[in-house]
């Protein structure tokens, strides 16, 4: 006798619906002329019926994703802490903030900072920035990987991963261009300058492309650059260690970094002077005071407004 | 299931290159059926869960060995299946009487009483035609389906139906 439709095989291909018109006239045939397991088959196909309508209860998704997704931001973090720096935790906060764009499939990634504080961050390839007060950094963080490019409005330091695919920083109209190296650009306003501290930096704008070794920095000219000059580039990321370098700028943009910096309003009078010298910005007060006694200046305070005022002949 | 329509390479690139949006759209479309699937192993719904997350965090853990072209689904119900095997290792599994059966499966339309009956007899499945016959009974998956994500032949898995059906009905007597 054929019992080859008794086997689970072939009842599991018969209820999933599987056999073809010519083994179901078979099987039919089969079933009229053997009554007891034409009975039996029955009461399965009965039993596979009944199955069909059963539910299970589901768990929230939501929830669970919830739940999930603070434990993928601990192990991202895990490996940020075996790094020389301890990251700021905000600026993972930060970067969902900053997903304020969602076009698709391209993922727009904004990380700001305020006035009065710093990030550093890790890019998706795992180079480092560190964004200096009032700066915003922004790229496609799901085609980084493809074409390394960010665009940046203020200040940063860059420590870039050595990859074949370039890594590129747009700051207005002036694009740098590297492959692995670290490097500053301040891009504040109109004044656009990078300085390159290891490796080698391309530099373009509208009109020059300037190429900078360790030890070199260009700044935009109009719409061109500058002949590359030597600086201290350790100097010129100093600001991440709370140390502002200045070499003979205006007064004026002392104060402007300042206020920056330490998130305070600097009330003072237009005064046509230069400043050079280190000022510390770990705390507003002293950066000020140390201003003001290289400049000859004195100052006070009322709230969060500190007034600076030229020092009038001695006494008031 | 929708997750025929997510492109898996390109889902799989996206999480090798930590972007979280690509690890949720996968789960999200995903954790709900890997979910069932520890469930059908005789998990109470807490572990279910656990083990749920797990499993995608230990996906999370491993994007950067993920190779965006062999990515499939199984990954996860493989890796879910040996934490749930760990698990039952670790801890002595539940008495199956203990296993409030009521909170895991959401009454039909059937009379609650058959329904009952019936569960509790499909909780003695073993746990292989158990899961596999679940998937296709309450989840509606075809055969081929179930054996891509399971890694098994489409004959393995309609010998586990047949051999189900026959226990079922063994067990519901009639």
């Amino acid at each position: 006798m054929s019992d080859r439709f008794l086997h689970d095989e072939f009842i599991g291909r018969w209820l999933g619906g599987s056999l073809s018109p010519a083994e179901l006239t078979e099987l039919e045939s089969w079933m009229a002329a053997h009554s007891e397991q034409g009975v039996y088959l029955l009461s399965l196909q009965r039993v596979w019926e009944r199955t069909g309508s059963l539910r299970v209860r589901d768990s929230d998704v939501d929830l669970a994703w919830t739940n999930l997704r603070p434990k993928l931001r601990a192990t991202a973090r895990t490996r940020k802490l075996s790094l020389p720096w301890v990251w700021a935790a905000a600026a993972l906060v930060l970067i969902a903030v900053g997903v304020h764009q969602w076009l698709d499939r391209e993922i727009v990634v904004t990380i700001a900072t305020d006035r009065g504080e710093t990030h550093q961050l890790l890019l998706p390839d795992r180079s480092e920035v560190t964004l200096n007060a009032e700066s915003e950094i922004e790229f496609d963080g799901n085609h980084f990987r493809d074409d390394r490019r960010v665009r940046l409005q203020g200040e940063a330091f860059f420590n870039v991963v050595k990859q074949k695919a370039p890594f590129t920083v747009v700051s207005g109209d002036v694009q740098t261009t590297v492959l692995g190296t670290s490097f500053n650009i301040r891009s504040r306003g109109d004044d656009v300058e990078v300085a390159c501290m290891t490796g080698r930096v391309q530099v373009r704008s509208e009109e020059t492309m300037v190429e900078l070794s360790p030890g070199f920095a260009t700044r935009r000219v109009g719409r061109a650059l500058s002949e590359p000059y030597t600086v201290d580039a350790s100097r010129r990321a100093a600001w991440m260690f709370d140390r502002l370098h200045f070499e003979s700028v205006p007064l004026e943009t002392v104060w402007e970094e300042i206020e920056r910096r330490c998130n305070v309003i600097v009330q003072r009078p237009q005064l046509d002077l230069t400043f050079s010298g280190v000022v510390h910005v770990g705390s507003a007060e002293r950066a000020i005071d140390q201003v003001c006694r290289t400049a000859g200046l004195s100052y006070g305070k009322k709230g969060d407004t500190l007034y600076v005022v030229r020092r009038k002949n001695k006494g008031e | 299931m929708a997750d025929e329509t997510l492109d898996w390479p390109k889902i799989a690139e996206g999480i090798r290159n930590s972007d979280e949006q690509a690890m949720e759209r996968a789960f999200r479309v995903l954790y709900p059926a890997i979910y069932r699937y520890v469930s059908y192993k005789n998990a109470d719904t807490e572990t279910a869960e656990d083990i749920a997350q797990e499993t995608f965090l230990r996906l999370w853990q491993s994007r950067e060995n993920l190779d965006p072209r062999r990515f499939t689904p199984s990954w996860l119900y493989s890796t879910a299946n040996r934490l749930y095997l760990n698990h039952v290792r670790h801890v002595r599994v539940v008495e199956e009487s203990a296993r409030e059966v009521a909170l895991l499966y959401e009454p039909g339309d059937v009379d609650t009483a058959v329904e009952d009956r019936l569960w509790r007899c499909i909780e003695k499945l073993p746990p292989q035609p158990k899961s596999t016959f679940l998937m296709s009974r309450v989840e509606n998956l075809k055969y081929r389906e179930i054996a891509d994500r399971l890694e098994l032949s489409v004959k393995t898995v309609e010998a586990h139906i047949g051999r189900a059906l026959k226990w079922l009905r063994e067990c519901l007597g009639d």
